[in-house]
C-alpha cells in the first residue's frame, strides 16, 4: 500500500511538471517505462519498422492523454495499457491473428504423442546444458504464440505483474487474463515436450 | 485426499503458487509421481520464461519522442504589460478630472496617519492582486503552449 502511494507521488510529481511545461520530465517518464513499453511492443508486432512507428505513436498519446491520468494506477501500467491498445488497434487495423485456437483435435493429437512418453526433463534438470537448450528452445516456442498469448505470458512471468496490473493494462476481465495465461502455459508445456522428445531422438 | 490425477489448472496453481491450493491438492501432489512430474514441468517453464532475454528497442526512442514534442514558445510579456500600464494611467486622468477637487478636500480634512494607513493598505492589496493575477496569466500561457 505504501509501495503504491509512493509511486503516485512520485508519478504526481513527475506529471505534474510535465503539465508545467518541463519536457525534460517527460523524457524521464520515457526512460522509467521504455522497459514495459518495449517488452509490449516487441510481444505483440513482428515487425522492426513498425515497432519505432509504434513505438513513438505510443509516447506521443501518453504525451497528449497526460493530463487526464487519474493516478489509480501506476503511471507505467497506464503507459503500458495504452502501449497495449495502440499495438491492439495495429493488429486489428492489419487483419492478424490476435489469439491461439486451439481445436480439441489438436489438442487430443498432441496429448496421444505425449502420453507414450516419460516426460524427458526429469533426469537431466540439473544440467546447465540443458537448461541452455530449454531456454533456446522456449524462446522459440514464445515466438510461435499469438501476440495476446506472448504478452501476457511477459507481463506475468518476465515483468511480474499481478493479475490486477495486467487486467488495467489490457482490460480483460481477471477470469480471462487467468484463462488465457494458463492457455498459453499449457500450449507452451506440450510444444516444449514435443520438441524436446524430437531433438532428443 | 484427492484419488484422480489433477487437472490442468491445478497443476498450474500449484507449480507457481502452492501456498494457494487447498489442502486435497497438496496431498494428492505429495503422492503422485505423476502430477509431480507435472508440476516440475510448469515449474521450470516459468524459471525459463522469467530468465528469457529481455525485449529493448534498438534505436533511442526518447530522442526521436522529445524532438516531436511541442516546445513552449518564447512569449513577451510587454505589449500586455504596456497596455495595463495604459489603462491605468487612463483611468488616473479620468478619475483627476471628475473627483479631483473633491480628493483634495478629503486629504485637506483628513489626519496624516489615516491618510498613510488607507494608502499603505490600498498599495499593498494592489500589488498583491497585481501578483497573483500575473502568476496566474502566466500559469495559463504555458498550458496554452503546450496544446
Amino acid at each position: 500500500m505504501n509501495t503504491i502511494r509512493e509511486n503516485n507521488v512520485s508519478d504526481r510529481a513527475l506529471v505534474d511538471r510535465v503539465l508545467g511545461g518541463d519536457t525534460n520530465a517527460f523524457r524521464l517518464i520515457m526512460k522509467n517505462t521504455e522497459g514495459l513499453v518495449g517488452q509490449i511492443v516487441y510481444k505483440m508486432i513482428r515487425n522492426p519498422s513498425d515497432r519505432k512507428d509504434i513505438a513513438q505513436d505510443i509516447y506521443l498519446k501518453t504525451f497528449q492523454k497526460l493530463d487526464s491520468f487519474q493516478f489509480q494506477a501506476k503511471l507505467s501500467t497506464w503507459i503500458g495499457q495504452i502501449a497495449y491498445h495502440t499495438c491492439l488497434g495495429y493488429l486489428e487495423k492489419k487483419k492478424l491473428v490476435l489469439l491461439d485456437s486451439v481445436t480439441d483435435e489438436e489438442e487430443n493429437e498432441v496429448l496421444e504423442k505425449l502420453n507414450h512418453t516419460v516426460n524427458p526433463f526429469v533426469n537431466d534438470i540439473e544440467s546447465s546444458l540443458f537448461k541452455q537448450e530449454l531456454s533456446a528452445i522456449l524462446k522459440t516456442e514464445i515466438e510461435k504464440l499469438s501476440p495476446i498469448f506472448r504478452t501476457l505470458i511477459t507481463l506475468y512471468h518476465q515483468e511480474e505483474m499481478s493479475y490486477a496490473e495486467i487486467t488495467v493494462i489490457t482490460q480483460l476481465p481477471e477470469g480471462t487474463v487467468k484463462s488465457y495465461l494458463s492457455r498459453a502455459r499449457k500450449l507452451l508445456k506440450d510444444n516444449l515436450l514435443l520438441t524436446y522428445q524430437k531433438e532428443a531422438l | 485426499m484427492k484419488n484422480k490425477h489433477l487437472t490442468d489448472e491445478e497443476i498450474q496453481l500449484y507449480a507457481l503458487d502452492a501456498d494457494a491450493c487447498a489442502p486435497a491438492l497438496v496431498a494428492h501432489i505429495q503422492h503422485c509421481a505423476h502430477c509431480q512430474q507435472e508440476v516440475l514441468t510448469y515449474q521450470l517453464l516459468a524459471e525459463g520464461i522469467k530468465t528469457q532475454e529481455k525485449a529493448v528497442f534498438d534505436f533511442d526512442l526518447a530522442d526521436l519522442v522529445m524532438e516531436q514534442l511541442p516546445q513552449p514558445k518564447p512569449t513577451s510579456d510587454r505589449p500586455i504589460l504596456y497596455m495595463i500600464g495604459g489603462i491605468m494611467a487612463v483611468m488616473i486622468v479620468v478619475m483627476g478630472e471628475l473627483f479631483g477637487s473633491s480628493f483634495i478636500g478629503l486629504f485637506a480634512y483628513a489626519q496624516p496617519i489615516l491618510i498613510g494607513l488607507v494608502l499603505t493598505a490600498t498599495i499593498a492589496l494592489t500589488a498583491f492582486l497585481g501578483i497573483d493575477m500575473y502568476q496566474k496569466y502566466k500559469a495559463q500561457m504555458k498550458a496554452l503552449n503546450y496544446y
